[in-house]
């Protein structure tokens, strides 16, 4: 979970670049994953990331309170992959299994395939899947940003969740590892 | 409780977000329910595959040149009223402005050039010495802001995988045929040993034989198996450790010892952390402190039907990589210093130093923690950054002669050794910052390496120097010393002008400085493997293609290019095959009109008899996209033996069983990467992965004359469990990790299984399933 000081959001908030870098370094890896994740691409990701800290970066002075920030965080992060995911699938620029690039991720599971099934899902699971697993967000957190109760939250994460095992087919992977 | 009430609350236990009451039903239900269990586990590895992802290093370097970027321009925008204003008093401060655009241009340019500027020529570090100085240190390197951006370790950094190393560095030059060339034991039998960079330094691996026995880290254990008739083969022993934290990684072995390594943590309590000695108690510390050490065990082995414990030692920190050079063992360590704690301390808290604790089990306080004293810990004057690097020997021979620790405040992520001195080095980047007013701007940011030079002598380490290169490096293998000389690969990025990388070969000499250089080698690609060898140097960069560069060292004043060669692929790993012919291993490619996409992976044999016009003389790819080996990121999992002709090495194969041509209706999009255009129209798809075929040992006949042929396949999968496979699969007990021979029988490792094979047939001889 993201946890970032209150006393260092208000130094990034007025200008402070140190304090700025440390929430890029809070924030990064949970960014990182929800863009490669929701997009599917090495490059597509990165360009995203970048332009989600740039709307941080501007945006920040209009924050001061930490309980609010990380929704705000979670929010910008949500809207500009969902605005590049628009984007990039109309000029058919995401593939089916598209390039995760020659630095080559995981052999097993191509970051194309994880992204094409997360986005199969309806949009209420895959909202809260990606808030809770990918975004590391609690349940109170996820029940917080979107206006429901906990137990909805539960319920959706819980169909998520059994949908994605059987769409990756991770039943059969665990049989053999056995 | 019946399962299905339960699978949702299994889903709520995998995020930690599940009640006291429900857990103990469910962990109760679990103990009876292989089903659930089952489910649990699947839960498990969604989690997993949807969260591992680690930011690229370099993301938070693209994000911060963006926002000065950003800041530029509100700059210029700044500038720009200036001109547009009228106001006659305006004159002053337009000078002044003009002063320091001057400046600022000084700056750059001097800074470039600092570089190259003489490292401390004095040995002698000064020390530590208090609490207080240490908090004073900090906060000007915190000002000065030298910051260290790589905490977590080097893994793809810059986008560039971590590449296998390219084993070895003769320092003596060649010609040895090899260090995976086969050691004569002391007996008869004849065996391989460890693929390792130099000659005589031994490096720590998951396997290791003496020619009679084999010893692998398996999970917790470590695995003694008699091999010495490969048809009795037995289990003889498993280790496991008291400490239920401690996850053993690495192992040596010699005659008389065998040594493990790993991680471990331990807590400790922080009593005295509350509103005494802080000024407000930031609610992200919890009052119990986790702290992770390397442990090492050291076991006598002469009588093996009576294995014993004979040293325990253990030192706070993260485990970067040992060495051990005869009966001499060092390791390096890194320890974050939690500087923002430390500064909200008046005083030390004496629950919770701020100093690294070791413990040794042959030392004075009997295995109890040490904390190195303040007086002890040195510095670097010009690079303190809020890590801690210790460097840690021990003689085996000497059983009574405690741990020796070196404490510097400093950090390192890769270590090159050679016989005489070890290496450590570490990325930085750096910024060109300028005042305008009261507002601060940076104006380039680009990395540098700095390397740490530590004399070794008999488990005892002396600082001797420090050098600084532009640029990062990839692994041990970038490094190298040669007659005194030190020798660095770097691939150097300057975020000021666009994302250009340049990539760069420095000597530096016995006081670490720069003596002889080249830069500038391939603008806009990135280097993906080095191999040092005697006076040469041949070096791999990609884009698109791959380029091999042969460099001559022989004067270390003026290295020169001598020749290069350009073929598709590239090479993540360089092993000498002998003095005039080296074997690549990496990934083949095909270019698009503006990427290259890489397919299966590739080996190949170049010949650089004629330094000017490298060839390659033979090649050969294994499946198609997706084909993966450790090989290709860590070179100890090669076996070669030229002798012997024997090349072997674990792989998981991935092949599209149909190549199937995609329909000609995407012609119509030209921009589309991902596609290839083929003449008669029809487009193949080049960035589709293959479906998993095989995971397991490929064993080839090398030679110049044939090239490479295989001899056949090794695996530890049933014809049952390749049945059950998907589209992919996931690395398991049965993944093969390790190939090694001792006379005429091929063993290869899995955590499940020993197999051996005949040498010359690869007929199955015997298996041994490791429970």
């Amino acid at each position: 979970m993201i946890g970032i000081d209150e006393k260092v959001l208000k130094m990034a908030a007025q200008g402070d670049m140190r304090s700025f870098e440390e929430i890029v370094i809070q924030s990064q890896d949970y960014i990182w994953n929800y863009a490669l994740k929701f997009l599917g691409d090495y490059h597509l990701a990165q360009d995203a990331a970048q332009e989600i800290f740039i709307k941080i970066y501007k945006g920040l002075p209009n924050f001061s309170s930490r309980s609010k920030f990380t929704t705000w965080l979670y929010t910008v992060t949500h809207n500009c992959c969902t605005d590049f995911h628009r984007k990039h699938k109309k000029s058919k620029e995401i593939y089916e299994f598209d390039d995760s690039a020659v630095e080559g991720n995981s052999p097993e599971y191509p970051d194309g395939y994880l992204s094409e099934t997360l986005n199969k899902l309806k949009p209420e699971l895959r909202q809260v899947f990606g808030m809770v697993t990918i975004f590391g967000f609690s349940y109170k957190e996820a029940a917080e940003t979107l206006g429901c109760s906990m137990e909805t939250v539960k319920t959706r994460l819980y169909r998520a969740r059994q949908e994605l095992v059987k769409m990756l087919k991770i039943g059969n992977l665990e049989e053999v590892a056995q | 409780m019946n399962c299905k009430d339960l699978r949702p609350l299994l889903s709520q236990l995998v995020d930690g977000e599940l009640d006291k009451g429900n857990k103990a039903k469910v962990e109760s239900h679990l103990k009876d329910c292989r089903e659930c269990e089952q489910w649990l586990k699947q839960l498990k590895s969604l989690n997993q595959i949807y969260t591992t992802e680690k930011a690229p290093a370099v993301l938070k370097a693209q994000v911060l040149s963006k926002v000065n970027a950003e800041n530029r321009k509100s700059w210029l925008a700044v500038l720009g009223e200036f001109f547009q204003s009228k106001k006659p008093a305006s004159i002053g401060s337009l000078a002044a402005l003009f002063v320091t655009v001057i400046f600022s241009i000084f700056v750059l340019s001097s800074n470039k050039t600092e570089i190259f500027e003489a490292p401390q020529k004095s040995y002698g570090l000064p020390a530590v010495g208090s609490f207080s100085k240490l908090k004073s240190l900090l906060k000007k390197a915190d000002s000065g802001r030298s910051k260290m951006l790589f905490k977590g370790g080097f893994g793809g950094v810059w986008g560039v995988p971590e590449a296998a190393g390219n084993p070895e560095v003769l320092s003596e030059g060649f010609p040895h045929s090899g260090y995976s060339s086969p050691m004569w034991g002391k007996t008869e039998n004849e065996y391989s040993e460890t693929n390792i960079q130099v000659k005589g330094v031994d490096e720590a691996d998951v396997v290791k034989t003496d020619g009679k026995y084999i010893y692998q880290i398996n999970k917790k254990r470590v695995v003694i198996a008699e091999v010495s008739q490969p048809q009795k083969m037995k289990i003889i022993k498993k280790l496991s450790s008291a400490d239920i934290n401690f996850n053993p990684t690495e192992l040596y072995v010699d005659d008389n010892y065998l040594i493990t390594i790993g991680n471990s943590f331990r807590k400790t309590k922080d009593q005295e952390f509350d509103q005494k000695s802080l000024k407000s108690v930031p609610e992200i510390y919890p009052s119990e402190v986790t702290q992770e050490t390397v442990k090492v065990f050291i076991f006598d082995i002469t009588d093996k039907s009576n294995i014993k414990q004979v040293r325990e030692v253990e030192l706070d920190g993260n485990y970067v990589s040992s060495r051990k050079i005869g009966s001499s063992l060092y390791f390096v360590a890194n320890k974050y210093l939690d500087n923002y704690r430390i500064m909200e301390q008046k005083t030390e808290n004496p629950s919770f130093s701020a100093t690294p604790a070791y413990r040794d089990s042959a030392g004075a306080d009997k295995g109890e923690y040490t904390n190195v004293g303040y007086s002890a810990i040195r510095y670097f004057p010009d690079a303190v950054e809020p890590n801690y690097i210790l460097i840690a020997g021990l003689n085996l021979n000497e059983p009574s002669k405690e741990l020796k620790v070196s404490t510097y405040l400093g950090s390192g992520n890769n270590v090159y050794v050679s016989s005489n001195n070890l290496f450590v080095a570490v990325t930085n980047y750096k910024e060109t910052k300028k005042k305008v007013g009261t507002q601060e701007w940076k104006i380039n940011l680009y990395n540098e390496t700095q390397i740490y030079k530590f004399a070794l002598r008999d488990g005892q380490t002396e600082y001797k120097g420090k050098g600084t290169s532009p640029g990062t490096i990839i692994n041990q293998f970038s490094m190298d010393e040669s007659d005194n000389y030190f020798r660095i690969a770097t691939t150097k990025d300057e975020f000021a002008e666009g994302e250009n990388s340049k990539n760069n070969i420095y000597v530096l000499n016995k006081d670490m400085q720069t003596v002889g250089k080249i830069e500038d080698i391939a603008p806009g690609e990135r280097i993906y493997s080095t191999r040092f060898i005697g006076d040469r140097a041949y070096m791999v960069t990609f884009k698109q293609t791959d380029p091999l560069f042969v460099i001559d060292l022989k004067d270390p004043k003026s290295p020169k290019i001598l020749g290069k060669l350009k073929i598709p692929g590239y090479s993540d790993y360089l092993h000498p095959y002998d003095e005039n012919h080296i074997i690549g291993f990496g990934k083949d490619t095909t270019e698009t009109k503006d990427t290259a996409y890489y397919q299966g992976m590739k080996l190949a044999i170049f010949d650089v008899t004629d330094v000017e016009n490298p060839e390659e003389m033979f090649k050969t790819t294994i499946g198609d996209r997706g084909t993966d080996s450790e090989l290709l990121r860590n070179h100890k999992a090669l076996l070669f033996d030229k002798d012997k002709n024997l090349l072997a090495f674990p792989v998981t194969v991935m092949e599209i069983k149909h190549k199937k041509p995609v329909a000609s209706s995407s012609l119509s999009l030209p921009e589309s990467p991902g596609r290839l255009p083929i003449e008669s129209g029809i487009v193949t798809d080049v960035s589709a992965y293959g479906e998993f075929v095989f995971q397991g040992a490929y064993v080839y006949n090398i030679d110049l004359i044939d090239g490479f042929k295989l001899k056949g396949k090794i695996t530890h999968l049933s014809d049952d469990d390749y049945k059950k496979a998907g589209t992919y699969w996931f690395d398991n007990d049965k993944s093969v990790e390790r190939i090694i021979y001792i006379d005429d029988t091929l063993y290869s490792l899995s955590k499940k299984m020993i197999k051996a094979n005949n040498l010359l047939d690869l007929k199955e001889k015997n298996n041994l399933v490791i429970e």
